[in-house]
């Protein structure tokens, strides 16, 4: 944890390529505060990042997102705890910090009478590139955000998707380890939000970046997340793996939790033996309804993973034509909507 | 967008070996400094002004020359020549210039630009630095547009170039100055309104500035000698100006620092070696020039050159010095504990807190007495009818008592509300002080007024400065109730001192370890 990547390597690997070094933790928060007189706006907020991890930092609006993300880009300082970005605290060394930080905030200023190509080009001499470097860094921001048909129109022509495209490039400028990405895709269509989220997973699959977003579109996350923190009121409520968190929450499923459970007959089942099936379904323990379409049922079940087991154990047994039988697929929404409770400070 | 896409890109792209001089001569600047010389070639505000200037010289040349004709190589038409010049070139350097580094400082701050300069590897010193380079840059253009101008008038009878240089010389330190004061005018304020508010003063204050310029044009002016005081006096004019410019360049970027970074340190620092630049400047002058001991002269020198200022700079850097929260932030104790003991303690008095601005204004002001001493003595100058040593007694007794007022308003507020905003200190304090200065005049115009008589002065007076300082100037000695009130102010100081020990104690404790008493407070706010 106390490894610090050399300012060197930083300075003269201005080519976005990826890292060869072996996954290691790029982020960590430790017990991580902020006051704003009473209003606890961070409490106690601690979780890790690893190398080209993308990292889904959700909440309800208020919830200590943006405060906890300023904090790890240096902007703000915390009144407890520490952030630790490739072995350099926040606190004591934001220098060193804002070498290895992207930081994209859900909205950023532009300025005037500049063009694409300046803008990155002044952010890269802002970030210590000279020379060559620093003409590839450009060249090369360029390229990956698909901006070199524009690199002589006005920033302040740009469009919302492209001005985000802009601001992921010039966060990405001088090549640094974590990235910070705070609503990124607030405004922008569809299509703009699918390029985005194929940029994001580029960066953390091909680029080893870690990447720290959050976004109130969870469904997205969901596709390019490997971990979440899901943040309340200023505390963490969970956070882990999106596949873990899943499993949790099927395993934590207690008797008298509702939730769906699909199953799907071969064709050519005649609508007689349907009924039957129906009938039979809404017989069965933890069943409370039944719907039916075409050769799909649709069971709202109480039960646990063990007693759903044992209902498809049932239906084996009695020969009914089952391929398909699964609970539905929990999404992020759903997992954020259950371990929330809507609080605002 | 797949990785193939980017390594063609790249590749059609490839840059050469050896980037052009210009370039790697951009390299070496401030980045600020390409960007902003960038954008001002493109904007139509400075393009238009160096446009509009040159048109102007250009006009006059043309219709002097036509409507003078022949006469121009008899007549003293140089000066003429020069003053018509010179008004369109103080009407860039010293309106257009130095708001559009205001404009552009403004900017940053209201396109949210500047949070995303700051997490660069630019630190606040680098970005105002940057600004200041390029309104120098700028006013080094306006000046090269009209060089060959005044190229035209050094051919004409009755120029000069001592004065012109005089005045031109002056005129791009005046400019820079003003540039500074800009910057710092762009960080003060918070919000719309009051945006528009500091627009509209500091265009005042510009173009006031800028009509004191033209004041220079007086009938004796063309008759300033080519002696080696001329030159002394434009040195010394020159330094005085850089030391105005140096003060409020650190002002800014401690405006524009983090809260929770080192705010007070710069400004402090750059405060003490003005202060003893000031003290060496007159003590050398002493040496330098032989001044008739004990005269009104002397004591003038001494006054204007010394005392206005240490008492400038005492004031200004003490009332936010004095106002500051009393804890250092978690990065900067932590910074602090970094460093040696004894230079962690030697460097006290240039740590942020209220408190240790409560010790720098007070050792600031017992050094200032110590040197005043020193130099006047030796001079027989310590005549109390001559240097007013009461004014500078009750000066310093005034001094320490707000200074100390101030220290224990903002260690009171903030006890109550470790949140509370220097913004609501300062004014606090400033509201202190108007109350205790109004409200003495006001008790005695009363009793004036029921009693039909004039009371004068009295030594209830004490807490109205103007009052007593009015009336130590008016008396030259000491009467009854200016010496109780010297008395009174002595003890209040006194009083006030003690009061602020605790602090004193406490800022000292804080650098000795992580939990200090900044962290009890937060824990507290916790709790």
């Amino acid at each position: 944890m106390n490894e610090t990547v050399p300012v060197e390597l930083i300075t003269a690997t201005s080519e976005l390529v990826p890292l060869p070094a072996p996954s290691r933790q790029v982020l960590a928060v430790r017990h991580l505060s902020r006051y704003f007189g009473d209003l606890h706006a961070v409490d106690d907020v601690s979780f890790d990042a690893a190398e080209g991890q993308v990292v889904g930092f959700i909440g309800p609006n208020g919830a200590g997102k943006t405060t906890t993300m300023r904090i790890i880009a240096t902007l703000d300082v915390p009144n407890h705890g520490d952030a630790i970005v490739c072995g350099n605290s926040v606190i004591d060394y934001p220098d060193r910090v804002r070498r290895h930080i992207g930081y994209m905030p859900d909205s950023f200023g532009k300025y005037s009478n500049m063009n694409v190509e300046d803008y990155l080009d002044f952010y890269a001499r802002a970030y210590g590139l000279k020379g060559r470097d620093r003409q590839r860094a450009v060249n090369h921001v360029l390229a990956f955000t698909e901006l070199r048909k524009l690199q002589y129109k006005s920033i302040k022509a740009l469009s919302k998707g492209m001005s985000q495209r802009l601001g992921l490039g010039r966060t990405l400028i001088h090549d640094p380890q974590l990235l910070i990405l705070d609503e990124p895709a607030a405004g922008l269509d569809p299509r703009a939000r699918v390029e985005l989220r194929e940029l994001v997973h580029l960066l953390a699959r091909e680029l080893n970046k870690t990447v720290l977003i959050s976004s109130h579109i969870l469904t997205e996350l969901g596709e390019i997340c490997d971990s979440v923190v899901i943040i309340e009121a200023g505390k963490v409520l969970v956070s882990g793996d999106v596949d873990e968190i899943h499993r949790q929450k099927r395993a934590s499923r207690v008797e008298g939790d509702l939730h769906e459970v699909l199953l799907r007959t071969v064709s050519g089942f005649d609508q007689a033996q349907h009924e039957t099936l129906h009938k039979w379904l809404l017989e069965q323990p933890f069943v409370t309804a039944c719907q039916m379409s075409g050769d799909c049922f649709r069971l709202e079940f109480t039960g646990n993973e063990q007693q759903q087991a044992e209902l498809l154990k049932r239906l084996i047994e009695h020969e009914f034509p089952i391929i398909e039988f699964h609970g539905k697929t929990q999404t992020l929404e759903d997992a954020f909507m259950s371990i929330t409770r809507g609080i605002t400070q | 967008m797949s990785t193939a896409t980017t390594t063609t890109s790249t590749e059609a792209t490839s840059t050469p070996d050896r980037p052009p001089l210009a370039d790697r001569f951009a390299d070496r600047m401030n980045p600020i400094l390409v960007k902003e010389v960038r954008q001002a070639m493109k904007s139509r505000g400075f393009v238009g002004t160096l446009m509009l200037l040159i048109g102007a010289c250009w006009l006059v040349s043309l219709v002097g020359s036509l409507n003078f004709g022949s006469a121009l190589e008899y007549y003293a038409f140089g000066p003429w020549f020069f003053a018509l010049y010179f008004i369109p070139l103080v009407t860039a350097i010293g309106i257009v210039v130095p708001f559009l580094t205001y404009n552009s400082m403004l900017n940053e701050r209201l396109d949210d630009t500047f949070e995303m300069l700051s997490i660069t590897t630019l630190n606040a010193r680098r970005i105002v630095n940057g600004k200041l380079l390029t309104a120098i840059s700028l006013i080094v253009l306006c000046y090269s547009a009209i060089t060959p101008f005044i190229a035209f008038t050094s051919l004409l009878q009755g120029f000069r170039w001592t004065p012109a240089l005089f005045v031109m010389v002056i005129g791009i330190f005046a400019s820079t100055g003003l540039c500074s004061l800009a910057l710092v005018v762009s960080t003060l304020a918070s919000n719309r309104l009051m945006q528009g508010f500091f627009s509209l003063i500091l265009i005042a204050v510009l173009v006031y500035c800028s009509s004191f310029a033209l004041s220079l044009f007086e009938p004796g002016f063309w008759t300033i000698p080519s002696t080696w005081s001329t030159f002394m006096g434009l040195g010394s004019i020159c330094m005085v100006l850089v030391g105005v410019v140096y003060l409020l360049r650190e002002v800014t970027v401690a405006q524009i620092t983090f809260e929770s970074d080192n705010r007070a340190t710069g400004v402090r620092v750059v405060c003490s070696m003005l202060m003893v630049a000031v003290w060496g400047t007159t003590w050398w002058y002493f040496q330098f020039f032989t001044l008739p001991s004990g005269s009104r002269t002397t004591s003038m020198f001494l006054v204007n050159g010394l005392a206005l200022p240490t008492a400038f700079l005492i004031i200004v850097v003490g009332y936010f010095s004095c106002t500051e929260r009393p804890a250092m932030s978690q990065r900067v104790r932590r910074r602090v504990l970094r460093m040696p003991g004894g230079l962690r303690y030697l460097a006290f008095p240039w740590l942020p807190g209220c408190s240790r601005g409560y010790v720098f204004v007070l050792m600031h002001l017992f050094l200032f007495a110590a040197i005043l001493l020193l130099i006047a003595d030796p001079f027989g100058t310590w005549d109390p009818l001559v240097i007013r040593r009461n004014f500078a007694l009750a000066a310093t007794a005034y001094a320490m008592l707000y200074s100390g007022i101030a220290t224990l308003i903002s260690r009171l507020l903030r006890a109550r509300n470790p949140d509370c905003r220097s913004t609501l200190v300062r004014a606090t304090f400033l509201t202190v002080v108007s109350f205790s200065a109004v409200l003495p005049h006001l008790i005695v115009a009363t009793i004036e007024q029921v009693q039909q008589s004039v009371i004068g002065y009295t030594w209830l007076m004490f807490s109205s400065p103007w009052a007593t300082m009015l009336e130590i100037s008016n008396s030259g000695g000491l009467s009854e109730d200016l010496m109780i009130t010297l008395q009174v102010l002595g003890i209040s100081s006194l009083v006030l001192f003690v009061l602020n020990c605790r602090g004193i104690a406490d800022s000292v404790i804080e650098m000795q370890s992580d939990q200090g008493p900044g962290s009890a407070t937060q824990k507290g706010a916790k709790a």
